[in-house]
């Protein structure tokens, strides 16, 4: 019994003298992330970040789809989000929500793992926490302008619905919506913070930079009608991001005229797709494709012409097939057009949309613009909507100009002989919160 | 079963004799006590060769009536030594017979292996299933597993309820992770191989272990049940025996006119109402050409005015006319014929024993062009030194597989990455010349192609067999050593080691000739403006591989201690430490431009974006399938087991286990889980007050203790893995594969057992019945989360099951003399229940789902079995639409959204359990001179399937369907004879899901089938050509033979579903010299 003993000790000792032999990585490719390299490839998931939703890009006014097309769609939610429906997703996962709050998630975990790491202060540390910082402002902007009520100009703002905002990567904290003045004050702040820590510029173009986080912030001020502060942001963003891309230089027979990360691109992000998207029935909207003037280059940089007089729009910023949806120079030129224009400075506001669109029509064939008063901002609005089709920016757009008067947009559709409106201050505005997040964590749902 | 064993031991001992002629002689007999000379009532007497038996009556006399010749008789009874005897016949006394009775006990000494230690049956308190070899050998099969089926009591193969994942189930499930396998042991060590790499001709008894008393020894992996396998050892002093055995079995093949698809008639009309509706116009107009059927291409010709409508119409009668399931039945499946050879050679010195067996098993797969091989060798050597002091074992497996799936299934078939090949697709014409079909692209851009000097882009599907064929190999060794010792009386230390490699290889090249390579080289041909071609993806072939190798050592120190005490008292005690360590890596990638002559390739470039041919606007990267993969395990376990008895009346049995493991970011503390058992055992037939006579054998068994289970894919801590091809920045990433869960546990099941062991007087009839309750506790869960969290589902230690059942297992002789009967009969009972489970689940998630779940995601809910069948009430069809109406907030209703949407778990009907809660085996054999006949009768009842139906998404889209559709209401007054909806004017999700998940299509799985029958022949050994034979055996084999009866009026098969399992025969010899 005594030699039992011993081989028992024995034994154990030798367990507990292969201490390590436990440590080993179960597979390899695992990590728990705790250096910043960590934080780094976390943040580089360009599967979860830089992607955006698709909603606007389909309840906007910017593309038609014809019968045929629209019955050849596989999903209710193209069907429904098209046709402004009640109930548009019938009770399927919509990614337009479930990958926003992805990158929350994902930001957070990266904004704890940095409060734990030893080289707080250094470059690298900071350049990851405005990064985190970016994407989570980036992400609730998207959310605001998909599931949420447009802000208000002129209006209580603190009794809206806004969205769920989370500052910790804790799965089972479940906060209610914030209200809609509280959402874009949270917004505001990480975006703040970001701009302190950010670098100017970052490579790739997937990674936040500072001009990109200005871009950020003067949509955002646009949203809020903060129309100095934003056109300012945007200068200073054209100030730090100084390439510029002169659409003469660009081979526009090519399928693909512009290349990956080209100068005009700020900050990549691409929209999730559909099958409407890529329909071949699907086109521009035909008062739309007729606003491009012969000399302007975007028609053919962006479009390719179809039979019947349609256009299809398939040549995107991204290089790729993929739909640009992130920040661009053109995008922070008409912003601080507009922004100087509804501030009062409307020789700036001129200054920047000539400085633009010096760069879209054919050489010789631009004549600056010198118009005035109302016909100036005309012009800077369509040109905005010429300039950033298929971004999923002008729903945000409709959204802002359907508080002014003059500018209150319906929007229309007629599919298979049936008309559909969408009147300037519906409530579908804001579309519904999935069924399945309504299920599991009881917010509440936009009224309809 | 264990009569089977000991005639098989007799077998192997005798020498050949003779046997003369025809002429019976009779052999009388008696059979005595050889202490006390009284006469022993129901001694059992077998004579081989020819295995007649007789009992002996109440004056212990017993007659056999033989052929003239010499035998070997083998006399057995409860409480007695077996005796073995020769005679001679034709002799005219009487044989006297004495027995000598058992020392040890009531039972004859018959050991069960539980990896660690060889228990004799009367020292095991636990649950213990043996099968012995002719058990084993019984079925004709390639793999190991399949022999397990219908012969263990209380093991079911798994037919639905994510089979994949879960294939074998032992007394139910007790997990809701993705770890539901029983661990599989061979010879001492957890086998980490493949189980078709084992040979069943190399194996001499498997055992299953059910509970905690038998399995606790396994610890943190014995949750799911433990199966031990050991292999066959030669012995000592014995002269060289050789072994043969061959067969070949014929399998059917595959039925495609099984398969529930539209039919082409039904197929062709929805093609023309999807046209007339101009539905195809968004893929007609396409920039990407994708492919249109060549009825909706001759309907376009038609509108055009290109042809005429008439001609258009008959084209497509012709058309019509083709039915793509003729090609399959005849060109692409063929009779499966599995041939096996196997050959054993075993001997033994006085010290040493060997035994070297040698297998082979080739193939030929039911898809043309599809084949397998199996070339397997085991040596072992035990070595016997210090006068049996020292014992030393060596052993080595080799096993060697390969295989070629050059074929095509109808998987293969495809039109393009959704839709399956169209159903009036001709593959060959008249003359059995294969054919182009429709494929990928409109066939009027491929002749645009081709005439742009693009390779050859037609798709001939007869022509592709054995162009690209994959070819499979893996190469896995088991090397095992071992030694022990005995260090003093009753003492023996032991240490154990092994070392495990498989190497494996999955390669296809597909020949530049393939389509897969043409149309890849296709894709990325770049055009210029002049017209001027280039390649990047470089013409030739495509070269896939993958490979994967993996290691693990094993080594175990073990210390084994005995005593008796005054011949009442009997301690056994095992203890030891064992250590482990497995890794596993797997490499993937691809050569472009391959070929074969000599052996070269081209490089490509992975990075940059190329338009693609057939869709100009869009572009894409380079297939890159370079993969790395590593994966490590490490256990350390410190374990122990002891057993006392006394007087062989009493037992009681303790086990303890520790293990520890490298789970990922677990604290040191929380890696580590002790698990343990108790066990008690009372011999009611030893007490002196016992005296019921008919009944001499009589024990009790109780247990009581835990078995554990790990998913070792989780962790306390937020874990990322490294993808490192991110398309739209190269630059590597990470993903985040685990929240973070501060309170992850280990997996444990609670179970208690109870046995009865009984054996009536000479072995007539003799049982086991057994009860459990296993509850599984702090059970891994997966439950969807509010996407608002950033997490779609998570998984942690938020589940209770609790499962309940019986095991009976009998076995009777009813019949002995010339002709005998005997018959065994399995009855298992499991009723399982989901006790606890945190969250609560979408009811739409156990609609959508037949049986509650499958890939790993599972809907549990509390009360009912993990897997389960629940269905919405069904109101019939509306008599004028043939819309399906169903029931919301209890009134008739179409608002299918809201039916589905607002049913609760109250509302909703539960059916009962997805899987058999009642299943067994009645297997009958029976045995007149040389033949035996053995059938086995299977069973399967309390539970429930869905029948699957038509489906409106797929067939408006021009996908094809279910044949349901042809039974579809179309007028009214058909709701009287169908309850099949009518076609929607337009696509409704909701209509579908509905009836998808209405009470119409769900039926009771209860069946019986005739599993299977093997008919054995024992040559007589007289004949002059078999004199050297120790035994000789004919042998048919015939399985998966008819469903004798079931409860669905359907046609449906509850466990195959609309095809049928295949039914084989097989011819085979055994042979032992």
């Amino acid at each position: 019994m005594k030699k039992l003993h011993y081989i028992y000790l024995a034994s154990a000792w030798v367990l507990s003298g292969c201490e390590g032999f436990l440590d080993a990585k179960p597979e390899q490719s695992l990590v728990v992330p705790h250096t910043l390299d960590d934080v780094q490839a976390l943040l580089d998931n360009t599967v979860v970040f830089n992607v955006q939703p698709s909603i606007p890009y389909l309840a906007a006014d910017e593309f038609e789809i014809s019968d045929a097309g629209f019955t050849a769609l596989a999903t209710p939610q193209e069907r429904g989000v098209y046709l402004w429906e009640d109930d548009p997703y019938q009770g399927q996962p919509v990614a337009d929500w479930t990958r926003l709050y992805q990158q929350v998630f994902y930001a957070n975990v990266a904004l704890q793992t940095l409060e734990g790491s030893p080289d707080k202060g250094s470059d690298q540390y900071n350049h990851l926490k405005g990064s985190a910082l970016f994407y989570r402002a980036y992400a609730y902007h998207q959310l605001l302008q998909v599931f949420a009520m447009p802000y208000l100009q002129s209006g209580d703002n603190s009794k809206t619905l806004g969205i769920v905002l989370r500052d910790r990567a804790d799965i089972n904290a479940q906060p209610k919506r914030a209200s809609l003045e509280d959402s874009y004050r949270q917004l505001v702040s990480d975006l703040e913070m970001a701009l302190a820590l950010l670098p100017d510029s970052s490579v790739p173009k997937t990674r936040p930079s500072r001009a990109a986080a200005l871009g950020l912030m003067s949509r955002v001020l646009m949203d809020t009608f903060q129309f100095r502060q934003a056109a300012e942001s945007a200068e200073k963003a054209l100030g730090i991001y100084v390439e510029r891309v002169d659409f003469n230089t660009l081979n526009l027979s090519l399928p693909r005229p512009f290349t990956a990360f080209n100068g005009e691109m700020v900050f990549y992000s691409s929209l999730l797709t559909n099958g409407f998207m890529r329909s071949a029935e699907a086109s521009v909207d035909s008062a739309l494709i007729a606003s491009y003037g012969p000399a302007d280059l975007r028609k053919q940089a962006y479009f390719i012409a179809r039979a019947g007089g349609k256009f299809t729009f398939s040549k995107f910023l991204t290089g790729t097939n993929q739909f640009f949806g992130g920040i661009s120079v053109g995008e922070l030129y008409l912003t601080a057009a507009e922004g100087f224009f509804r501030s009062g400075d409307e020789e700036k506001a001129r200054d920047f949309l000539n400085r633009l669109l010096a760069l879209r029509y054919k050489t010789g064939f631009f004549e600056p613009v010198v118009s005035t008063g109302q016909v100036l901002l005309d012009r800077i609005v369509m040109e905005r909507r010429k300039e950033l089709v298929g971004r999923g920016l002008r729903w945000a757009d409709i959204r802002r100009l359907n508080q002014w008067e003059g500018s209150k947009t319906t929007l229309q559709r007629s599919v298979l002989g049936q008309e559909y409106q969408l009147l300037p201050g519906s409530a579908k505005y804001a579309f519904p919160i999935p069924d399945e997040e309504l299920a599991r964590s009881g917010i509440l749902q936009n009224p309809r | 079963m264990k009569k089977f064993l000991i005639l098989f031991t007799v077998v192997l001992y005798c020498a050949a004799h003779e046997i003369c002629g025809q002429a019976l002689s009779a052999l009388s007999g008696v059979v005595t006590d050889s202490r006390t000379g009284a006469v022993l009532e129901g001694a059992f007497v077998t004579a081989e060769p020819g295995r007649a038996s007789a009992v002996a009556d109440a004056e212990g006399r017993f007659v056999l009536s033989l052929p003239v010749g010499g035998y070997e008789l083998t006399v057995q009874s409860l409480g007695y030594a077996t005796l073995k005897s020769r005679v001679d016949l034709p002799t005219d006394r009487e044989v006297k017979l004495s027995l000598e009775p058992l020392e040890m006990g009531l039972e004859e000494v018959q050991v069960l292996a539980t990896g660690y230690q060889e228990i004799p049956k009367n020292r095991a308190s636990g649950s213990f299933v043996q099968l012995d070899q002719e058990l084993v050998t019984r079925r004709v099969s390639t793999g190991f597993v399949d022999r397990l089926e219908d012969v263990t009591s209380g093991l079911i193969i798994n037919r639905t309820g994510d089979t994949g994942r879960d294939p074998i189930t032992i007394r139910g499930r007790s997990t809701l992770g993705r770890y539901s396998q029983p661990l599989v042991v061979i010879d001492n060590f957890p086998f980490d191989g493949s189980l078709d790499d084992i040979n069943p001709n190399d194996i001499a008894s498997v055992t299953v272990l059910r509970d905690a008393a038998a399995a606790s020894i396994w610890g943190a992996r014995a949750g799911n049940g433990v199966i031990v396998v050991t292999t066959k050892s030669g012995r000592r002093e014995q002269p060289l025996q050789a072994s043969l055995s061959a067969n070949a079995n014929w399998i059917q093949h595959p039925d495609p006119f099984l398969a529930p698809n539209l039919s082409v008639s039904d197929f062709i009309n929805v093609e023309r109402q999807l046209f007339s509706s101009g539905f195809y116009n968004t893929a007609e107009s396409s920039l990407s050409n994708p492919v249109l059927s060549p009825v909706v291409e001759t309907l376009i010709l038609a509108r055009d005015g290109v042809i005429s409508q008439s001609e258009a119409d008959s084209q497509i009668a012709r058309l019509g006319g083709y039915d793509l399931r003729d090609y399959l039945d005849r060109d692409l499946y063929q009779t499966q014929l599995n041939q096996q050879y196997s050959l054993g050679l075993a001997g033994g010195g006085k010290h040493h024993a060997y035994r070297i067996g040698l297998g082979l098993d080739e193939n030929r797969e039911s898809r043309v062009g599809d084949r397998a091989r199996r070339v397997s060798v085991m040596v072992k050597n035990d070595l016997n030194l210090l006068k049996d002091r020292l014992q030393l074992q060596t052993a080595i497996f080799g096993v060697k597989t390969t295989g070629t799936a050059g074929g095509l299934g109808p998987e293969d078939l495809m039109v393009n990455s959704m839709a399956e090949l169209y159903p009036y697709s001709r593959l060959s014409d008249e003359n059995g010349n294969p054919l182009a079909v429709s494929k990928d692209y409109r066939e009027s851009f491929k002749r645009q192609a081709e005439e742009n000097g693009l390779l050859d882009w037609a798709y001939v599907p007869l022509g592709e067999i054995g162009l690209s064929p994959e070819e499979s190999q893996r190469d896995d060794w088991r090397l095992n050593l071992g030694g022990n010792y005995r260090l003093a009386k009753g003492l023996k230390a032991a240490i154990l080691y092994q070392y495990w490699q498989n190497q494996g290889r999955t390669e296809t090249v597909y020949s530049s000739a393939s389509y897969f390579a043409r149309n890849l080289v296709n894709s990325y041909t770049q055009s210029d403006a002049s017209g001027r071609l280039s390649y990047p993806i470089p013409k030739g072939g495509i070269y896939d591989w993958m490979d994967h190798r993996a290691y693990s050592h094993t080594a175990r120190a073990q210390l084994d201690y005995e005593k008796s005490w005054k011949e009442d008292w009997t301690l056994n005690l095992l203890g030891g430490a064992e250590v482990k360590s497995h890794q596993a890596t797997g490499l993937s990638g691809r050569y472009y431009g391959f070929n074969p002559e000599l052996y070269s390739s081209q490089a490509v470039d992975y990075t940059g974006l190329f338009s693609q041919y057939y869709a100009p606007q869009s572009s894409a990267r380079i297939p890159n399938r370079d993969g790395q993969t590593r994966s490590t395990d490490r256990f350390t376990s410190l374990f122990a087991n002891g057993a006392l008895v006394y007087q062989n009346r009493y037992l009681l049995t303790l086990s303890a286990r520790k293990d520890a493991s490298n789970l990922f970011g677990v604290e040191a503390n929380q890696k580590a889980v002790p698990l343990w058992s108790a066990g008690l055992g009372w011999t009611l037939s030893g007490e002196d007050f016992y005296r019921w006579k008919a009944m001499p054998f009589v024990k009790l068994r109780l247990s009581y203790g835990y078995n554990g289970n790990v998913d070792r894919s989780l962790s306390a801590f937020t874990t990322a893995r490294t993808v490192t091809f991110n398309p739209v920045t190269q630059i590597p990433y990470s993903q985040i594969v685990n929240p973070p869960n501060e309170n992850l546990r280990w997996e444990r099941i609670r179970i208690f057992n109870a046995g009865l062991d009984f054996e009536t007087r000479s072995g007539r009839l003799a049982g086991t019945f057994e009860a459990f309750r296993k509850q599984g506790v702090d059970l891994i869960g997966t439950t969807p989360y509010a996407p608002s969290t950033g997490i779609s589902t998570f998984t942690g230690n938020n589940a209770a099951m609790l499962t309940t059942g019986y095991d009976l297992s009998l076995e009777s002789q009813n019949l002995g003399g010339q002709l005998s009967w005997s018959t065994v009969f399995l009855l298992s009972g499991v009723r399982e229940e989901v006790t606890a489970y945190e969250n609560e689940v979408a009811v739409q998630n156990l609609l959508l789902n037949g049986t509650s779940g499958s890939g790993g995601t599972y809907f549990p809910v509390v009360g009912k079995p993990l897997f389960a069948v629940y269905s919405l009430p069904w109101e019939g069809l509306n008599p004028d639409t043939g819309a399906p109406v169903g029931l919301l907030d209890g009134e008739p209703s179409e608002d299918y959204r809201a039916i589905i949407n607002s049913a609760t778990l109250e509302e909703i009907i539960y059916h009962g359990p997805a899987r058999p809660t009642v299943f067994g085996s009645l297997r009958n054999t029976l045995a007149y001179r040389g033949f035996s006949l053995s059938a086995n009768i299977s069973y399967r009842f309390g539970y429930y399937f869905r029948r699957s139906s038509v489906q409106y998404e797929t067939i408006l889209q021009g996908l094809g369907g279910h044949s349901d559709y042809a039974l579809r209401w179309q007028n009214p007054g058909d709701e009287m004879s169908t309850q099949v909806p009518s076609q929607p004017a337009a696509r409704d999700a909701f209509r579908d899901q509905f009836y998808r998940s209405s009470s119409v299509l769900v039926e009771k799985g209860d069946h019986i089938r005739l599993q299977d029958i093997r008919l054995g022949y024992r040559l007589p050994l007289a004949a002059t050509w078999t004199k050297s034979f120790r035994n000789a055996e004919l042998f048919l084999y015939a399985n998966n033979l008819a469903m004798l009866w079931k409860s669905t009026e359907t046609d449906w098969d509850p466990d195959f579903g609309a095809s049928r399992p295949l039914k084989s025969i097989a011819v085979g010899i055994n042979l032992d010299f």
